[in-house]
C-alpha cells in the first residue's frame, strides 16, 4: 500500500464519484453528497500534495513511480509518477478542485451529478498529469472530454447544448488527430512502446510514402499530436469554442475551461514535444513562437473590447496560453521553467478570477460590467466590499506579474528565456501585458471604483464560503511569489535534462 | 558581497511593522479616529530609530557601503540567480531618514487636512508608503525595490483612494494612477529581465566596467523608460486633468513624491551602469526635454494645485537630467530641494483651500507669515543661494560649461525652472487668504526650511561647490545627526576657476527669471482669456490623451472585427457551412449512387437468378423429366472423372 500513493490520489475521486451513484438522491439538503464529494477531492489533493512535498529536489528522474502492465500485448502500461514537469499541474488540480466543490456547495439542481462529474474530472486530470505512458495519458485526456461535455450541457446557460456540442466536436477532432499521431509513434519504433521513458530523446524516426511522396514520420506524428492538442486549449484562431462557451458556463465549469484545461493541455504539449519530438519542436519552434505572440496580442487587444467579465477572462486565457507558448518555444532553461511555473500561476489566477466572476454573478445575476456604450454597470464596490476588492485586486495583480506574487517569477523567467531567442516576441509579449493591464484596470475601475451607474450599488463583502475558496488561492499565489525557490528547484532538473537531450 | 556585520532583518522588520501599522489603521481605523496619527507616527518613529542605528553601524565601519545579500531564487539554470538584500550607504540612509522626517512633518501639519472625514486612510497609507519607499532605497538589487515601489503605489492608492470611490471623476484618476505606475513597473521589469538574460548582474554594489552591447542598451532603455513612467512625464500627462484638487497635500506626498523617489532610487542606483553603457547623454537630453515640456504644460494650468503637482514631476525629471549631466550629488540634492519646496507649497495650498467660518487673513496685508513662507518655498527650489538647490544648479551649470550647446540648454532650463517656481509663488501670493497658522503647521514649515538649507546637506551655502572650505559652514546632514563626517564626498575636480563663471551666469539667469515671473504675475489671467484655444491646447497636454484614446479605440475595433470575422464568420459559420455543404453533397451523391447501385444489384440478381429459377420452375412444373437430368449429370461426372485422370 505504501507505494501506491499516486494510485490512491487517482482512485479516490473515482471512488467518490462511484459512491455518488449509489447514494439515494431524494434526501435534501444533499449534505451527504457534498461531504463525500469534498472529502474525496480533498483527500486526493492532500495525498497528491504530500507526494509532491516528499519529492527529492535536484533529481530529474521520475519519482514515486508505479508501473503495472495494462494491455501487455500492445505494451500499454499503467505507468504513473512525478517529475519536475508535472508538479505544477498536479498542484493546480489539487488546489482548485476541492475549492470548486465548495463553490458548488449550495447547488440544488442535480448535485450528485455535478459532484460526480467534477470528481471524475479531477481523476482524469490527475491521470494526465501522473501518466508516464503516452497511451495512458491519452486515455485520461480523452476521457476528460465527457465530464466536461455533460457539465456544460446540463448546468450551462440558455445555449448550453450548442456550446457543449461545439466543444465536443472540437475536442473530438483534436483527440482523433492526437490518436493518429500516437499510432504513428507506436508503430514507428521497435519494439513498439508507449512509454515516455523509452520514447525519450527523439527515437521516432523513419519515413512513409503517401501518393508517391515521402514524408517524415516523426514530423507527421509531431504535427498530428500538436494539432490534436491545439484543438483542446485556446489558440488563435481555433479558440471560438472557448469564447462561445464562456458565456454559457457557470462559474465552476468556466474555471475548468479557463484555469485547468489550458494548463493541462499545455503541459501535455510540453511533455510530448520535449520528450518525443525534440528535433521537430526545435525545428518548428519559430512557428510556435509566432503563434504564441499572435495569441498574446490578439487575446490582450480583444479583451479590451469586451463588456462581459467571462468573455474578458476567456480572452485573457488566450493571451496567457500565448505567453506560455513563447516560453516553451524559447527552448531556454529560464523560458521553459518560467512557462512551467506559469501553468500553476496562471491556472490559479484565472481560476480565482473565474470564481470572483461567479461571486459577481451571485450578487448581481450577471457579469456584464460595461454597458454597450462603455459606461460602467457596477461601481463603488470598494466602499461596501473592501475584502472582495482586495482579493480581486491581488488576483488581477498576479495575472499581470506584479512583484511579490507568483506571476512575477513566471513572467520574469519567460521574458528572460524568450528574449534570448526572439526579442521581438518578448516585446510583443510585454505590449500584450500592458494592454492586459489596461483591460484589467478598466474592470477594476468599472466594478470597484466610482460611484456606480445605478444608485443602489450595495453589495455584500465576501461570505465565509467565498473566503474559504479565494483565500487559499491568493495565499498560494503569495507564497509562490515570495518563496518560489522550492518550486523552481523541483522543476529545474527535469527541464534541464530534457533541454540537454534536445541540444 | 560586502560586509554583513549588521542585523539586516532589523530594518526589514521595521518596514513590515510599518506595513502592519498601516493595515491595522485601515482595518480598525474607524475605531481609532483620534489615535490614528499617533499610531502612524510611532511606526515611522520606529523606522527612524532603525535607520539611526543602521547609520551608526555605517559610521562604525568607516562609511563604506555595506551590503547583505541572500539568494532569493534561481532561474532556469543555476547561474541565473536572483538576489535580494540590503545596501547601506550615505544616500540610502539619508533618503530613508528624510522620508521618515517628512512623514512626521506631514503628520504634524494636521491643520492642513484635519477637516477630511476619511483622514484615517491617509494615516494608514502613510506608514505603508514610507516603508515601501525605504525598501526601495535600502535594497541592494532591483527586486526588493520593485516590491517597495509597488507598496508605495498601493499606499498612495489607499491613502488617496479615500476620496476616489465617491465620484467617478476621482475613480478615473485613481485607476489611471494605478495603471500608469503599473506600466512603469512592467516596462522597467522588462528591461531588468533583458539585462539579466544577457548576463548583466543587477546588483547595485557591483562596479560595472565599460562595455557595449546593443541588447544591453535596449535593456537599459526599457528599464529607464519604465522608471520615467513613474514620473508621469510628457506624453503621459493627461492625468493632470483628472487630478482632484481637494486635499492636495496627501496627493502630493503619497502619489507624487514617494513614488517618484522610489523610481529615482532605481535610476540613482543604476547610474554606474548607465555610465558604463554610454547612454547617459541621450537620456540626459531626453529628461531635459521632457522636463521642459512638463513645465510648459504646468504653467498653463489654471488651478494652482495642478501647477504644483505637474511642476513637481518636471522638477523631478530635471533632477534625473542632473544625474546624467552633473552627477549623483547634484541630482540627489536637487530632488531633495524640490521635494521640500513642493511640500511647503502643498501646505500653503492646503491652507489656502481650507474653508473656515472665521474670516481669513488677507495675505497681502496682514499675513507676513504666509508671504514669508511662500517666498521661502520658492527660494528653496529655485536655486537661491543658501538653499541646497543652489549648489545643485551651480554644479550642473559648471558641468555643462564644457559644452556650449549643453550650457545654453542648461541655462534655458534653469530659467524655466526658476520662472515656474516664482510664478507659482506669485500666483499663490495673490490668493484670497490663509487661516491662522497653528503651531503644528508652523513647526512643520520651519522643519522643512531647516532641511532645505545648504549648510545642513553639504556644510556650505553653495552646496559644496567651493571645495576648499571657502564658504564652509558648521555642519552637514550627517554631522547634524552624528557629528561625524560629511555625508557626500566633494568631487575632486571642483575648483574656484571653473565655478566662478558658472556662478555669474547663474546669478544673471536667476535674476532674469525672478524679474520675468514678477512682471508676468498679473498677465496670466488675461493671457488665458485672450488665447483661450492655445492655452487650452497646452493645458490639456496637446490633446494627446484624446488622440491616443481615438487611436486605441480604432486599433481595438479593427482587431475586434478581424477577430469576429475569424472566430465567428470563418470558424463558426463559414467552415461549418462549407463542411455542411460538402457533407450534404456527399450524402446526396452517396444516396443517388446507393440507389443506382441498388437498382443495378437488383437487376443483376434478377439476371443471375432468372435462369436457374426457370430451370427449377421447369422441374417443378414437370415439363422436364427427372431422368434426363440424371442422365446429363452422369455424363458430366464420367467426363470429369476421365479428364481428371488425363490431366
Amino acid at each position: 500500500m505504501a507505494g501506491y500513493f499516486l494510485t490512491m490520489a487517482l482512485g479516490i475521486p473515482f471512488s467518490g464519484a462511484l459512491l455518488q451513484i449509489f447514494l439515494p438522491d431524494h434526501k435534501k439538503p444533499f449534505a451527504l453528497f457534498r461531504w463525500i464529494a469534498f472529502f474525496s477531492s480533498f483527500l486526493a489533493s492532500v495525498i497528491a500534495i504530500s507526494c509532491v512535498a516528499v519529492m527529492d529536489r535536484g533529481v530529474a528522474s521520475v519519482q514515486l513511480s508505479e508501473v503495472i502492465s495494462w494491455v501487455g500485448s500492445y505494451s500499454i502500461s499503467y505507468d504513473v509518477g512525478l517529475d519536475g514537469l508535472n508538479v505544477p499541474i498536479i498542484l493546480l488540480i489539487s488546489i482548485v478542485f476541492p475549492l470548486l466543490i465548495i463553490f458548488e456547495w449550495n447547488r440544488d439542481r442535480g448535485p450528485k451529478g455535478i459532484y460526480g462529474l467534477l470528481l471524475i474530472l479531477q481523476a482524469c486530470f490527475f491521470g494526465v498529469g501522473f501518466s508516464q505512458d503516452l497511451f495512458l495519458g491519452f486515455f485520461f485526456w480523452t476521457l476528460s472530454v465527457f465530464p466536461l461535455y455533460f457539465l456544460l450541457a446540463i448546468w450551462g446557460g440558455a445555449e448550453r447544448e450548442k456550446a457543449a456540442f461545439r466543444f465536443l466536436i472540437t475536442a473530438s477532432i483534436g483527440n482523433a488527430l492526437f490518436f493518429l499521431g500516437l499510432l504513428l509513434v507506436y508503430f514507428s519504433i521497435e519494439p513498439h512502446t508507449f512509454s515516455f521513458k523509452e520514447l525519450l530523446g527523439g527515437r521516432v524516426t523513419g519515413t512513409f510514402v503517401l501518393f508517391g511522396s515521402e514524408y517524415s514520420l516523426s514530423l507527421t506524428a509531431f504535427f498530428l499530436i500538436i494539432s490534436g492538442l491545439v484543438f483542446r486549449f485556446p489558440v488563435w484562431p481555433i479558440h471560438g469554442w472557448l469564447t462561445f462557451l464562456a458565456t454559457q458556463a457557470p462559474a465552476s465549469i468556466f474555471v475548468l475551461f479557463t484555469g485547468i484545461l489550458p494548463a493541462v493541455g499545455l503541459y501535455l504539449l510540453a511533455k510530448t514535444s520535449f520528450s518525443l519530438f525534440p528535433v521537430e519542436f526545435a525545428g518548428w519552434s519559430r512557428l510556435v513562437l509566432f503563434f504564441g505572440a499572435l495569441n498574446v496580442l490578439f487575446g490582450a487587444v480583444i479583451s479590451l473590447a469586451q463588456r462581459e467579465l467571462r468573455l474578458l477572462l476567456a480572452y485573457l486565457t488566450l493571451a496567457h496560453c500565448g505567453m506560455i507558448l513563447i516560453g516553451f518555444a524559447s527552448l531556454d532553461s529560464a523560458g521553459v521553467t518560467g512557462s512551467m511555473f506559469q501553468l500553476l500561476v496562471v491556472g490559479l489566477s484565472l481560476s480565482g478570477l473565474g470564481l470572483f466572476v461567479g461571486s459577481v454573478r451571485l450578487r448581481k445575476g450577471h457579469s456584464a460590467y460595461l454597458t454597450p456604450e462603455g459606461d460602467p454597470v457596477f461601481g463603488g464596490w470598494i466602499g461596501t466590499a473592501p475584502l472582495l476588492t482586495f482579493i480581486a485586486g491581488l488576483l488581477m495583480a498576479s495575472v499581470l506579474g506584479v512583484p511579490g506574487l507568483g506571476g512575477f517569477v513566471g513572467q520574469s523567467l519567460t521574458v528572460m528565456g524568450g528574449y534570448t531567442v526572439s526579442p521581438l516576441a518578448v516585446i510583443v509579449l510585454m505590449v500584450g501585458l500592458l494592454i492586459m493591464t489596461l483591460s484589467l484596470f478598466n474592470v477594476f475601475r468599472g466594478v470597484f471604483l466610482g460611484s456606480g451607474r445605478a444608485q443602489k450599488q450595495w453589495v455584500s463583502d465576501l461570505s465565509a464560503r467565498e473566503k474559504l475558496i479565494l483565500f487559499p488561492i491568493v495565499g498560494v499565489l503569495l507564497m509562490i511569489g515570495l518563496v518560489p525557490k522550492p518550486f523552481l528547484d523541483l522543476m529545474r532538473p527535469s527541464v534541464l535534462t530534457l533541454l540537454s537531450i534536445m541540444k | 558581497m560586502g560586509l554583513i556585520d549588521f542585523n539586516s532583518l532589523q530594518l526589514i522588520f521595521l518596514v513590515l511593522l510599518n506595513f502592519s501599522v498601516g493595515i491595522t489603521l485601515l482595518v480598525v481605523g474607524h475605531r481609532l479616529s483620534r489615535q490614528g496619527d499617533w499610531l502612524s507616527a510611532i511606526g515611522i518613529f520606529g523606522l527612524i530609530i532603525g535607520f539611526f542605528l543602521a547609520w551608526g553601524e555605517y559610521v562604525t565601519v568607516g562609511m563604506t557601503p555595506v551590503t547583505a545579500l541572500v539568494e532569493w531564487w534561481t532561474g532556469g539554470s543555476p547561474d541565473e540567480q536572483f538576489y535580494i538584500g540590503l545596501l547601506h550607504d550615505s544616500y540610502s540612509l539619508t533618503a530613508c531618514t528624510l522620508f521618515c522626517l517628512l512623514s512626521l512633518v506631514f503628520l504634524g501639519a494636521r491643520q492642513v487636512y484635519s477637516d477630511d472625514k476619511r483622514i484615517k486612510r491617509v494615516y494608514g497609507a502613510l506608514p505603508i508608503s514610507v516603508g515601501g519607499a525605504c525598501l526601495c532605497w535600502i535594497s541592494a538589487t532591483p527586486w526588493l525595490s520593485f516590491l517597495g515601489t509597488l507598496i508605495v503605489i498601493l499606499g498612495g492608492f489607499i491613502g488617496c483612494g479615500s476620496y476616489h470611490y465617491s465620484e467617478s471623476g476621482e475613480a478615473t484618476w485613481a485607476s489611471r494612477y494605478l495603471r500608469d505606475h503599473f506600466y512603469g513597473i512592467l516596462v522597467s521589469f522588462l528591461g531588468a529581465c533583458i539585462l539579466l538574460s544577457i548576463g548583466v548582474s543587477l546588483r547595485w554594489d557591483q562596479v560595472v566596467s565599460d562595455y557595449f552591447n546593443p541588447h544591453l542598451q535596449l535593456g537599459m532603455s526599457f528599464f529607464l523608460l519604465g522608471l520615467f513612467l513613474h514620473f508621469r512625464p510628457f506624453p503621459f500627462i493627461g492625468w493632470i486633468h483628472a487630478l482632484p484638487t481637494q486635499k492636495i497635500i496627501a496627493h502630493l506626498f503619497l502619489t507624487q513624491i514617494l513614488p517618484i523617489w522610489s523610481a529615482y532610487a532605481f535610476i540613482f542606483r543604476s547610474y554606474p551602469l548607465f555610465k558604463a553603457t554610454g547612454i547617459l547623454d541621450f537620456y540626459g537630453w531626453l529628461s531635459l526635454c521632457l522636463a521642459l515640456i512638463g513645465y510648459g504644460v504646468s504653467l498653463f494650468q489654471k488651478e494652482k494645485q495642478k501647477v504644483l503637482v505637474s511642476g513637481f514631476s518636471s522638477s523631478a525629471l530635471l533632477s534625473v537630467s542632473f544625474l546624467f549631466i552633473a552627477g549623483e550629488r547634484a541630482s540627489f540634492l536637487f530632488l531633495v530641494a524640490t521635494t521640500l519646496s513642493a511640500l511647503m507649497f502643498g501646505y500653503l495650498l492646503g491652507l489656502d483651500s481650507i474653508k473656515t467660518e472665521k474670516p481669513k487673513i488677507q495675505s497681502s496685508s496682514a499675513s507676513i507669515v504666509s508671504v514669508v513662507f511662500i517666498f521661502i518655498a520658492a527660494a528653496m527650489s529655485s536655486g537661491t543661494v543658501g538653499f541646497v538647490s543652489s549648489g545643485s544648479f551651480l554644479i550642473w551649470m559648471r558641468s555643462a560649461h564644457v559644452n556650449g550647446t549643453l550650457l545654453s540648454f542648461a541655462s534655458v532650463i534653469f530659467f524655466v525652472h526658476a520662472f515656474f517656481v516664482w510664478t507659482l509663488a506669485w500666483r499663490l501670493q495673490q490668493s484670497s487668504g490663509f487661516p491662522r497658522f497653528k503651531s503644528g503647521v508652523l513647526v512643520s514649515m520651519i522643519a522643512l526650511i531647516i532641511l532645505s538649507l545648504g549648510t545642513v546637506w553639504t556644510g556650505t551655502v553653495s552646496g559644496g561647490l567651493f571645495s576648499d572650505g571657502q564658504d564652509a559652514f558648521l555642519f552637514s546632514f550627517s554631522d547634524l545627526l552624528f557629528g561625524s563626517q560629511v555625508a557626500f564626498e566633494v568631487q575632486p575636480n571642483d575648483s574656484l576657476n571653473q565655478a566662478l563663471p558658472a556662478s555669474s551666469l547663474f546669478w544673471a539667469i536667476f535674476l532674469l527669471a525672478l524679474g520675468f515671473a514678477y512682471a508676468a504675475r498679473t498677465h496670466w489671467e488675461s493671457f488665458f482669456e485672450r488665447f483661450s484655444k492655445l492655452s487650452n491646447f497646452i493645458s490639456h497636454c496637446f490633446y494627446i490623451d484624446k488622440g491616443a484614446k481615438i487611436a486605441g479605440r480604432f486599433l481595438v475595433e479593427s482587431l475586434y472585427r478581424i477577430e469576429r470575422v475569424v472566430s465567428e464568420r470563418f470558424f463558426l459559420f463559414w467552415i461549418p457551412s462549407k463542411i455542411r455543404q460538402v457533407i450534404q453533397y456527399l450524402s446526396a451523391r452517396g444516396s443517388a449512387w446507393d440507389h443506382k447501385l441498388d437498382t443495378q444489384l437488383v437487376s443483376m440478381a434478377f439476371r443471375i437468378t432468372s435462369m436457374p429459377a426457370k430451370m427449377i420452375q421447369l422441374f417443378q412444373s414437370g415439363d422436364l423429366q427427372w431422368y434426363l437430368i440424371l442422365c446429363f449429370a452422369t455424363v458430366i461426372a464420367v467426363i470429369l472423372h476421365f479428364m481428371g485422370s488425363i490431366i
